[in-house]
């Protein structure tokens, strides 16, 4: 919901952001390595 | 560190997009995974796509577009904000992802949707086809929800 111009998520949409997140971590290393850019961790 | 273009998709004067975009780049840069940038369709200001060859050429003729595609390209992945209108994703968004092409190929992407009841969920299957062209990578699960606001 949004109240006064603020987004209050619910735990499970915070959730799914963290998920989306970590996603883009893994898939933003691969496409940095072939990129030549690798990064560590 | 990897740079993470938030998108909000909806230009509208009233928009739920803003304060979710907001709330997600928050919610990024405490992360510390990424260096977060906010991108905003509506101040970007894109007229219809108004460039006369494929834009796989990069032969672009409009200053609106030269702009457009050094911020595209500044990014490593890209979150998608954006609302579903009559049951699909919203043109102001689709325009803007036409403009461009190499400048988005290869990277990774997901969507925040929000909307309705569906939560904009079908305008998230659809847009996965549109970035499938460019091997953009999409993520499989997006994050949504309803929102009855615009």
């Amino acid at each position: 919901m949004i109240s006064d111009g603020r987004f209050i998520p619910t735990t499970e949409i915070t959730a799914s952001a963290h998920a989306i997140l970590d996603d883009l971590d893994s898939l933003v290393r691969l496409w940095l390595f072939n990129e030549g850019r690798p990064t560590l961790g | 560190m990897p740079v993470l273009q938030i998108i909000i998709g909806s230009t509208r004067p009233v928009r739920s997009g803003e304060p979710v975009a907001q709330w997600f780049a928050d919610l990024a840069r405490a992360d510390g995974r990424f260096e977060v940038e906010l991108v905003d369709l509506k101040e970007v200001g894109l007229p219809l796509l108004d460039e006369p060859t494929h834009p796989r050429l990069q032969q672009y003729t409009q200053p609106h577009t030269h702009r457009w595609s050094e911020i595209v390209s500044r990014a490593d992945a890209y979150v998608f904000v954006h609302p579903e209108y009559n049951h699909g994703y919203n043109a102001a968004l689709k325009n803007a992802l036409d403009y461009l092409f190499l400048e988005w190929q290869g990277k990774p992407a997901s969507f925040v949707s929000y909307g309705g009841v569906s939560g904009g969920l079908r305008a998230v299957q659809m847009l996965k086809q549109v970035v499938h062209p460019w091997a953009c990578t999409p993520l499989p699960m997006p994050s949504w929800f309803p929102l009855s606001a615009p």
